[in-house]
């Protein structure tokens, strides 16, 4: 009976891309089909590429030395090196071959890259480095103007404050945004460079939440009520997921976010009103 | 010869001496934090996939462990159908729901070959932390979306189903991250051997690489 019914459920989970927009899934093929063979001819055959990092000209991968045989759960995540490709032409070049990077972004014309201790360096297009920040947990976001990115930075208050969200600009100046209760976290900014959400779980309930660069009281955006414990009785039909990082955030308007609720299933969000709907595509 | 046998049974036999609770009233022990029902963490079904990082080596000086591990990480025995079927986190002492975080996706993998957009960030996983009578905490993390039982500032006797391990947030597949915290202190390891701390904070901490005991403080 056990296993009947663990075989129910396991059917009845369908896997992330079944609910994947078609254009989300081309997207990853077509990125395969250049990455793998540049990164095993990089790196070895071994090497596999785990991650990508925002979207066009400066999308960067993030690429492992080896996965294990049989991997068990842990959250051991290793560093890793990074190449850029180039959505628009298909272009694969290698930014830093060692392994030793927890995140990347394209700033501009310059990379960002996030080592594994929290140090943020911003790689220029000339190769000079400099240290912007310290401190930094990752979720990197860049503004449209490449003058500055937003990011989650690990706790420096109090214990009950695990992480905050801050603007950091190319002179290496950062500012705290918001920084409340718990884990506040996955920003992102808006194309005009004045609007920052990023997601809190300050209610039990991981939900967007919306403030300024010049870091006003932030505004609760979703699942405004709800707390965790209600959720176990069925999910409302008003709870809008939160994201699973800044990586693949994308703005498709002034005021309206693409992003990833886990697995490549994307979501719209408006920033404004809080209006928000799974992005499957249609039949097209 | 001899007196390096002698040395390494004179450590042995300290340690096994050193863990076992420390003899005081005040400090709370804990039980393993989830289900070791048949079906559950029992026969198999849970192992140790990391303990607390020591520089290099594990509280037992093994090699369990990844740098700069805070926590120990029990995985689930068959990943995401286990997962699916459902493992109960289970409180480890009596205490107070102090910060509860849920709704994040829960399938998180790293290794996800095919789909790079698998892979979550470090700030995303769905947890509980609880705090102790003596001040400690006990934070569990990683947890199944849509699992948690109980409202913050919930008082708990020890050993409630609290919610379902998960693949939430930076993981590499499901597993409950446990971590034990100690205030003035901060992130402490509730085992204790040759290569870690002194005394355990389990009732019963059992073998390397097994689980510790059920029972209650």
């Amino acid at each position: 009976m056990w296993t009947l019914a663990a075989m129910t459920l396991v059917a009845s989970s369908a896997t992330a891309a079944d609910r994947m927009n078609p254009a989300d899934l081309r997207r990853i093929e077509k990125a395969r089909e250049r990455l793998v063979p540049a990164v095993e001819k990089e790196f070895g055959p071994k090497a596999r590429f785990v991650h990508l990092f925002g979207q066009g000209r400066g999308m960067l991968a993030g690429v492992v030395a080896e996965i294990p045989e049989q991997p068990l759960g842990t959250d051991d995540l290793p560093l890793l090196a990074i190449v850029q490709y180039d959505e628009t032409t298909g272009a694969v070049s290698v930014v830093d071959r060692e392994f030793k990077y927890r995140e990347a972004r394209s700033v501009g014309p310059h990379v960002a890259l996030l080592d594994g201790q929290g140090n943020l360096r911003l790689r220029e297009r000339g190769g000079r480095e400099r240290v912007l920040a310290k401190g930094v947990g990752g979720d990197l976001f860049p503004t449209a103007k490449g003058d500055a990115l937003v990011a989650t930075m690990q706790s420096t208050s109090t214990e009950t404050h695990e992480t905050s969200v801050a603007l950091i600009d190319l002179k290496g100046q950062v500012k705290l945004l918001a920084d409340g209760p718990g884990v506040d976290a996955a920003p992102s900014i808006s194309p005009d460079g004045k609007t920052v959400v990023f997601v809190s779980g300050r209610t039990s309930v991981a939900s967007f939440y919306v403030t300024t660069v010049e870091g006003e009281e932030a505004r609760q955006l979703t699942n405004v009520g709800l707390e965790n414990w209600m959720l176990f009785e069925g999910i409302p039909a008003s709870f809008v997921p939160p994201p699973v990082s800044s990586h693949h955030m994308e703005w498709v308007s002034e005021d309206v976010l693409r992003y990833n609720a886990g697995g490549g299933k994307f979501w719209t969000i408006n920033v404004r009103t809080g209006q928000a709907a799974p992005d499957l595509g249609g039949d097209k | 010869m001899k007196i390096s046998m002698m040395k390494k049974l004179t450590v042995s036999l300290v340690f096994a001496l050193l863990a076992v609770p420390a003899v005081s009233s005040a400090q709370t022990f804990f039980r393993f934090p989830a289900s070791q029902l048949g079906d559950q963490c029992g026969n198999g079904g849970c192992v140790v996939s990391a303990y607390k990082d020591y520089g290099g080596r594990d509280y037992a000086c093994g090699g369990v462990r990844y740098s700069g591990h805070t926590g120990i990480d029990y995985a689930l025995v068959g990943g995401f159908s286990k997962m699916d079927y459902g493992v109960w986190a289970m409180n480890a002492a009596s205490g107070v729901i102090e910060s509860s975080v849920d709704g994040y996706f829960d399938r998180c993998n790293y290794w996800d070959q095919g789909n790079p957009y698998a892979a979550c960030g470090l700030y995303t996983a769905n947890y509980i932390i609880m705090r102790h009578a003596d001040g400690t905490k006990t934070k569990y993390w990683h947890l199944k979306a849509y699992t948690q039982q109980f409202a913050r500032n919930t008082s708990l006797s020890c050993a409630y189903w609290i919610a379902r391990v998960g693949s939430s947030g930076a993981s590499t597949g499901p597993h409950l991250h446990f971590e034990y915290w100690v205030p003035n202190y901060g992130i402490d390891d509730p085992y204790a051997g040759p290569c870690g701390t002194p005394y355990t904070r389990w009732t019963s901490q059992g073998a390397y690489r097994g689980l510790p005991g059920i029972a209650c403080q």
